[in-house]
């Protein structure tokens, strides 16, 4: 451990129960539920509250549900919707899941004051969604919740529309990258689509006026696989990690353009799995704070930067200047010796600090990061 | 010296000469082979286009994004080359059109609910129709075309650990 990083990373939790590796964790939006999923087919549900008020007080998890999905191999991904409501599961056996929640007699949380009630209803498919050939990789909601995207190693990033009652619509099929998608992401705002690959690009669809997708940009300079993506959420840059043991920076320099301004190298001595950019704590003085990006990957390390805006030159400068990153905190062996498959932080206000990661061990930990009061 | 040169040049321009017809006959006979492959494919996705396009007319369901997916995907078939010109003058692009109508007739499959069959041999994976009304294809191999055999057992791929 570094002893001169401004920021701590406390363990909160290390969540057991997977009997085989854990792929992905998703915070749920709006709840106190963090989902995780592994090759053993499952998802596990975890409540969480804190103690007390205080910020640095203890936080608990206790598990609520183990979805047996039916998916007949791994699942690798999840993703909450916006609001809340509904579980999306991308499995290796093609599939996409839409559960529910079915309403169940709610049990007394201890802590009223959380004006969150612990119901234990059954998750319920309500939806397959099939089409894809191969291993499914990742699923995502839009911001809005009404765009679902999925993607696949048969190299196709599929957009659906979600309907009432889980009725889907595919609006699309995208067969632009030449090899296997590892990760899809939606830009925060907008109605814009990211897709990372096995062929060393990302690429970014939008939608024509007869709602037809299409890939209006490839981001090409990676040199290997391109694993993850994170938007920044003013949704003004895009983050990727990649085999090439680069997080690489993309600033939107137009509406439909996108241009890499950053390279961080030299922080992972493996592939980067899995980021995640989160708005993290800033110091009230902070202006240019663009949030915490958290990196994690096979070499078993969490890295936590701050990123900041660029100072606006008071010339027009040609050449735009990079944000600026700075290490903030770190772990080692998060889990071990084992690949860290995930890391994720949550979007819930007041547990903006907490992180998690899903690892090769088969468990879920959950951390805290804190500025070291000077 | 000069006359090694000279057998060595005539021997050179018989030889030529001769892979050069060899050439011209084995290329013809393979643009025909790939040309009917191709065709062979796109006809089987005008042909489910054109069908789900009136059967969505005749139920005056022309906002269905079926519809649209199925216009859109003649649309894409039409633009596909059925004439021969030379390589130097096209423009289309021909896998990159390929991709987009596989994409499309795979975007019209699923809004219908149907399992898509992907006609081209050697690329993807064989998958039998499960619509009840229609025929199973074994689409995997080239020559049997209308077999009506059992639906193909669902690949069981390797269980990929990325």
């Amino acid at each position: 451990m570094n002893v001169d990083l401004p920021a701590t990373v406390e363990c909160l939790a290390e969540l057991e129960g997977h009997d085989d590796r854990a792929w992905h964790v998703a915070w749920n939006p709006t709840k106190p539920i963090l989902a995780s999923c592994s090759a053993d087919k499952t998802v596990r549900l975890y409540h969480y509250r804190q103690e007390t008020e205080a910020s640095s007080s203890a936080i608990a998890f206790n598990p609520v549900n183990t979805i047996q999905t039916g998916h007949t191999k791994t699942v690798r991904a999840v993703a909450w919707s916006p609001s809340g409501q509904t579980l999306a599961t991308a499995s290796f056996d093609t599939n996409i899941g839409i559960w529910e929640q079915e309403p169940a007699e709610d049990e007394e949380d201890e802590d009223d004051n959380a004006g969150y009630r612990v119901t234990t209803g059954e998750w319920e498919c309500m939806s397959l969604l099939e089409g894809h050939e191969t291993e499914c990789k990742s699923v995502a909601y839009s911001s809005s919740g009404s765009l679902l995207a999925s993607c696949s190693r048969d190299k196709t990033v599929w957009v659906w529309e979600v309907h009432p009652d889980a009725d889907f619509e595919c609006m699309g099929v995208m067969m632009e990258h030449s090899q296997d998608v590892k990760q899809v992401a939606w830009h925060p705002t907008e109605e814009i689509l990211a897709s990372a690959s096995y062929d060393d690009t990302i690429k970014l669809y939008i939608d024509d006026p007869s709602e037809d997708w299409f890939c209006f940009a490839t981001l090409t300079g990676h040199e290997s696989t391109v694993w993850s993506l994170a938007f920044s959420p003013n949704g003004r840059y895009l983050a990727s990690s990649s085999d090439d043991l680069t997080i690489r920076i993309w600033e939107r320099v137009e509406q439909h353009k996108w241009e890499c301004v950053k390279i961080i190298d030299g922080i992972h001595a493996r592939s980067i799995y899995s980021i995640s950019w989160g708005v993290g704590s800033k110091e009230l003085e902070d202006s240019d704070h663009l949030g915490w990006l958290a990196s994690t990957g096979g070499d078993g390390k969490i890295n936590v930067f701050e990123i900041k805006a660029p100072t606006t030159g008071s010339d027009s400068a040609s050449v735009r200047a990079p944000p600026s990153h700075r290490l903030i905190a770190q772990v080692q062996a998060a889990h071990d010796v084992h690949d860290i498959n995930c890391v994720s932080w949550c979007s819930r206000p007041g547990y903006e600090n907490l992180l998690a990661t899903a690892g090769d061990d088969g468990s879920v930990k959950v951390w805290r990061v804190a500025r070291i009061k000077q | 010296m000069w006359s090694k040169h000279r057998f060595y040049d005539n021997g050179y321009k018989d030889g030529f000469a001769h892979g050069r017809i060899h050439g011209l006959i084995e290329g013809r006979a393979l643009g025909r082979e790939k040309g009917f492959e191709m065709w062979e494919e796109l006809g089987f996705y005008e042909g489910v286009a054109a069908m789900w396009k009136a059967i969505y007319a005749r139920q005056g369901r022309q906002d269905d994004r079926g519809f649209h997916h199925a216009l859109q995907l003649l649309e894409l078939i039409s633009q596909f080359p059925r004439t021969n010109p030379s390589a130097e003058s096209s423009d289309v692009d021909i896998p990159k059109l390929f991709r987009q109508i596989r994409s499309r007739y795979k975007a019209l499959c699923a809004t219908l609910g149907v399992k898509a069959s992907l006609r081209a041999s050697g690329t993807g994976s064989p998958s039998a129709e499960e619509d009840g009304t229609e025929p199973s294809h074994d689409s995997g191999n080239g020559s049997k075309i209308w077999d009506l055999s059992s639906p193909a057992k669902s690949k069981t791929g390797q269980d990929l650990s990325f």
